[in-house]
C-alpha cells in the first residue's frame, strides 16, 4: 500500500471534520474521493499533503510518517488544491522552473523536467505565455504540470475538473490514465461522478467526516451485478417469490419490470434464470444494467 | 540560486525599472544640486536620506508584508508550503527578493549621501544604521504578515502602520543628525559610545527579527519545533535591558531594578504582545489538553503558544520577587508581583474569552477596548470622583494593602477563568 491512514481525527472549532478515518490506497491506483459538500474531502487531502496537522491518527506515505516528517512527504506528493493559483506575472516556463527548483530539482535538470511535464500536459507550445493569457482548461494543465514536475509518487487533485468544458474534462481523464500508466498514484476528489468513472479504479466515499465505503470499482462491478427483467405483464406476488432467492438484493419492482442486484458469478446467474423459468414466469427480457459510479455512490450514501 | 529569490527577481526587475529608478533619483538630486548652488552637499545628503527612508522603510516594509499576503490571496502559498524549500530559503528569498528593487534604489541613495554629506566621519555609521534599520523594518513587515496569516487576515493595513511606527525611531538619527545620540552608555559597567551601542542593538534587533520570521515560516511549513528560540529571545531581552537599566554596577547610582524585575516586565509585555497578535484558537487548548492527558510532552511543547510560556515564566519570577526582593524597592515600584501576575492572568482570560467567541474577528478590537476601560477609564472615573477605594477594585495595584490587592486580583482572575472555561467548553464539548 502506498498510503495508509489510521484513525485520523481532525477538528475545526465547533465541528469534527474527520472522525476516525482509516483507509489505504494501493500504489498505481486512481482513487475517486467522493462525498457531499462538507464531508471532509478537502481536509483529508490537506492532511495527506502534509499541510494540516490532525488532532490524532497516523498517515503513512511510502514508509514516511507524514505527521512527523511533513517535509519529506512533500517531496513525494504533488498537490493541486481546489482553488489553485498560478504566478500570473511569470511565463508558464518561469512558473514551471520555479516549482521545479523549489521541489529540489537541480538547475541543470530543470529544462528536461520542464520539457517532460509540458509534453505530458500538452502545453509545450504555451511556455512563453503568461497564465493570465490562458483559458481555464490550459491554466488547469499548467497547475497539474506544476504538481507533477518532481515526479511525485502520489498526486492529490482536489476538484481538478471544476469549470472545465466536456472536451477539456475528457482530455483530463486521458491525462490521469496516462499518469497512472507512468506509475503515479492518484487521489481525485470531484462532484462530477460521471467524470471520475472514466478513470477511477477505486472509490472512497466520505460522509460527515467518516469513510462509509472504500471499494475497488472493478471488483465491485464483478461481484455485485445489477440486472433487469421485463415481463409480458405484471406478475402478482413477484416480490415474495424473488425474496426466496438469497443472492438477490436491492429488489425494485415497477409494473412489468424488476431490477435487482445479484451477488455471485455466472453460475449463480444461470441458476437464477433456470429457477425463474421453472416458475413459468412470462419473461420477455433479461439484461444486465450497467451501474455507474453515481449509482454506486447513491446506493452507499442512501444506505 | 534560491528559487524564491529568483522568482522575485523575475517579478521585480525589468529593463524599464532598472533604468527608471536611477533616472528618477537623478531628477531629484539634480534639483537638490541646483538648490545647493551647483554642489553636492547638505541638501542632497538630507534628501537622499529621506528618499532612502521612503524607499526602504515605507515601501520596502510593505513589499515584504505583501510578498506573503499576495501568495495567500492568489492561492499560490500551498505551492510553496508543499515544496522542498527550507524555512531559511524562504526567509531570505522573500526578505531580499521582494525588496531587491527597493535596495537598488536605496543603495543608490546611500551612495549619493556618502558623496554629498559634509560629515565624512559618520558615513560608515550611517550605512550601518540605514542598512540594519531597513532590514529590521522589512523583517518586521514579513513577521507581521505571517502573524496576519495565522489570524486568517488577508490585508496588511493596520499591521503595516504598526511596523512603520515601531521602525521609525531607528531611522530618527538618520533623518535628523547622525550626532543626535552621541554620548556614553553603560551596560553592565561596560562603557560604550552610544552610537556604537545603538548600531549593535540594531544589528541584534535585525538578527532576532529574521529569526522570528524563520520560526514562523518553519511553523507554516509544518516543521515541528520546540520553543527554545522563544525562551532564548526572552533571556536575551532580560539580559539586554537589565544591563541597560543597571548601567554601572560599581556606581552608587546603580538602579535597584534588577534581573528579577526586568524579567517580570519583559515576560509581562511579551505576554500581552503575543496574546494580542496570535491566533487564539480554542483547538490549541484542546490539543494541549489531549496531549497532556496522553503524556505526549514533546507534542505539548511543540504546540504551546509563546504567550503561555511567557505567562508561565512569570510564576517563578513573581515568587522570587515576592520572597527575595527588597520590599522597599517593590513598593517604590508600586507593583506587587503576585497580584500583578494575577491581573495578567485575568486579562489573558478575558482576551481569550473574546477570541473564542463565534465572531472572533472582533476579538482584537474588543480586547483593546477592555484594556482601555479596565486600566484607564474606570479607575480614572473613580479617582476623579474621590472613590479611590473603588478604583482599587478594578485595578488592585492602586491599593495600599497587599492582601486587598491579592484578594481582588485573585478573585477577578478566577472569575475570568471561570467564564473562559465555560466558553471553551461550549466550543469543544460536542467534539468529544
Amino acid at each position: 500500500m502506498l498510503v495508509t491512514v489510521e484513525n485520523l481525527i481532525f477538528e475545526y472549532t465547533g465541528f469534527r471534520a474527520l472522525n476516525n478515518v482509516s483507509f489505504s490506497i494501493a500504489a498505481g491506483s486512481i482513487t475517486a474521493l467522493v462525498g457531499p459538500n462538507g464531508a471532509g474531502k478537502t481536509t483529508l487531502m490537506r492532511c495527506l499533503a502534509g499541510l494540516e496537522q490532525p488532532l490524532e491518527g497516523t498517515i503513512a506515505l511510502d514508509g514516511i510518517d507524514v505527521l512527523e516528517e511533513p517535509r519529506l512527504c512533500h517531496r513525494k506528493v504533488g498537490y493541486l488544491s481546489d482553488f489553485f493559483g498560478l504566478y500570473d506575472r511569470l511565463t508558464v516556463e518561469q512558473c514551471l522552473h520555479f516549482v521545479a527548483r523549489a521541489q529540489g530539482i537541480e538547475a541543470a535538470d530543470c529544462p528536461a523536467a520542464i520539457k517532460l511535464a509540458s509534453q505530458r500536459l500538452q502545453i509545450s507550445d504555451r511556455l512563453n505565455a503568461t497564465p493570465m493569457q490562458l483559458s481555464r482548461g490550459l491554466r488547469q494543465r499548467v497547475a497539474i504540470a506544476q504538481a507533477i514536475i518532481h515526479q511525485p509518487k502520489l498526486v492529490l487533485l482536489d476538484e481538478p475538473a471544476s469549470g472545465l468544458d466536456p472536451e477539456a474534462r475528457h482530455a483530463l481523464a486521458e491525462l490521469f490514465l496516462e499518469l497512472q500508466r507512468q506509475g503515479m498514484t492518484l487521489l481525485v476528489s470531484s462532484h462530477i461522478l460521471a467524470e471520475l468513472e472514466a478513470y477511477s479504479s477505486n472509490m472512497l466515499i466520505l460522509r460527515n467526516g467518516q469513510v462509509i465505503e472504500n471499494i475497488s470499482i472493478a471488483q465491485n462491478n464483478a461481484i455485485n451485478k445489477t440486472f433487469r427483467i421485463r415481463f409480458v405483464h405484471p406478475v402478482p406476488e413477484l416480490a415474495m417469490l424473488l425474496g426466496n432467492f438469497p443472492y438477490l438484493s436491492h429488489i425494485a419492482i415497477q409494473n412489468e419490470q424488476v431490477q435487482f442486484q445479484l451477488t455471485g458469478d455466472e453460475q449463480v446467474q444461470h441458476q437464477l434464470l433456470k429457477d425463474l423459468f421453472a416458475h413459468n414466469l412470462p419473461i420477455c427480457e433479461f439484461s444486465p444494467v450497467l451501474t455507474n459510479l453515481q449509482d454506486a455512490y447513491l446506493s452507499k450514501v442512501q444506505q | 540560486m534560491n528559487p524564491e529569490f529568483q522568482r522575485n527577481l523575475y517579478l521585480e526587475f525589468s529593463v524599464a525599472r532598472l533604468i527608471g529608478m536611477p533616472l528618477f533619483l537623478m531628477i531629484i538630486f539634480a534639483l537638490t544640486y541646483a538648490i545647493d548652488n551647483q554642489k553636492l552637499t547638505e541638501s542632497t545628503a538630507n534628501i537622499s536620506i529621506i528618499v532612502y527612508v521612503l524607499i526602504i522603510l515605507f515601501w520596502g516594509a510593505r513589499q515584504t508584508a505583501e510578498s506573503l499576503l499576495e501568495e495567500i490571496r492568489n492561492h499560490t502559498w500551498d505551492i510553496q508550503k508543499t515544496s522542498a524549500l527550507s524555512p531559511w530559503s524562504l526567509t531570505w528569498g522573500k526578505l531580499l527578493g521582494s525588496t531587491l528593487f527597493n535596495w537598488y534604489g536605496g543603495l543608490l541613495c546611500l551612495f549619493i549621501y556618502s558623496i554629498a554629506t559634509p560629515q565624512r566621519e559618520t558615513v560608515f555609521l550611517v550605512w550601518i544604521y540605514a542598512i540594519s534599520g531597513g532590514i529590521l523594518a522589512q523583517s518586521l513587515g514579513l513577521l507581521t504578515s505571517l502573524l496576519a496569516v495565522r489570524r486568517k487576515q488577508m490585508t496588511v493595513s493596520i499591521l503595516y502602520y504598526g511596523v512603520i511606527f515601531c521602525s521609525l525611531p531607528f531611522f530618527i538619527p538618520l533623518l535628523f543628525d547622525a550626532d543626535y545620540s552621541r554620548g556614553q552608555v553603560d551596560w553592565y559597567s561596560i562603557r560604550l559610545d552610544s552610537q556604537v551601542f545603538m548600531a549593535i542593538s540594531l544589528l541584534l534587533a535585525c538578527f532576532w527579527a529574521v529569526v522570528g520570521v524563520y520560526r514562523l515560516l518553519a511553523e507554516e511549513l509544518q516543521i515541528r519545533t520546540l520553543p527554545w528560540v522563544w525562551l532564548s529571545f526572552i533571556g536575551f531581552l532580560v539580559l539586554y535591558f537589565t544591563g541597560l537599566i543597571i548601567g554601572d554596577l560599581n556606581s552608587s547610582q546603580a538602579s535597584k531594578f534588577g534581573i528579577g524585575e526586568c524579567s517580570f516586565v519583559v515576560c509581562g509585555c511579551l505576554t500581552y504582545l503575543l496574546i494580542l497578535s496570535d491566533n487564539n484558537n480554542p483547538m490549541t487548548v484542546r490539543k494541549l489538553w489531549l496531549y497532556s492527558e496522553q503524556a505526549q510532552w514533546q507534542r505539548v511543547l511543540e504546540q504551546i503558544p509563546c504567550w503561555l510560556i511567557s505567562l508561565l515564566l512569570l510564576i517563578p519570577v513573581s515568587l522570587y520577587l515576592t520572597l527575595f526582593r527588597d520590599v522597599e524597592t517593590l513598593e517604590k515600584m508600586t507593583i506587587y508581583p503576585i497580584p500583578s501576575f494575577l491581573l495578567l492572568v485575568r486579562d489573558c482570560a478575558v482576551i481569550l474569552f473574546f477570541s473564542y467567541a463565534a465572531n472572533a474577528k472582533r476579538a482584537a478590537g474588543l480586547s483593546f477596548l477592555y484594556l482601555l476601560l479596565i486600566y484607564w477609564i474606570l479607575p480614572a472615573i473613580f479617582i476623579e470622583g474621590g472613590a479611590e477605594g473603588m478604583a482599587a477594585v478594578f485595578l488592585p495595584l492602586f491599593s495600599d494593602n497587599i492582601a486587598f490587592a491579592l484578594i481582588f486580583a485573585g478573585g477577578q482572575a478566577a472569575l475570568a477563568g471561570f467564564f473562559l472555561y465555560q466558553r471553551w467548553q461550549n466550543c469543544v464539548n460536542h467534539l468529544r
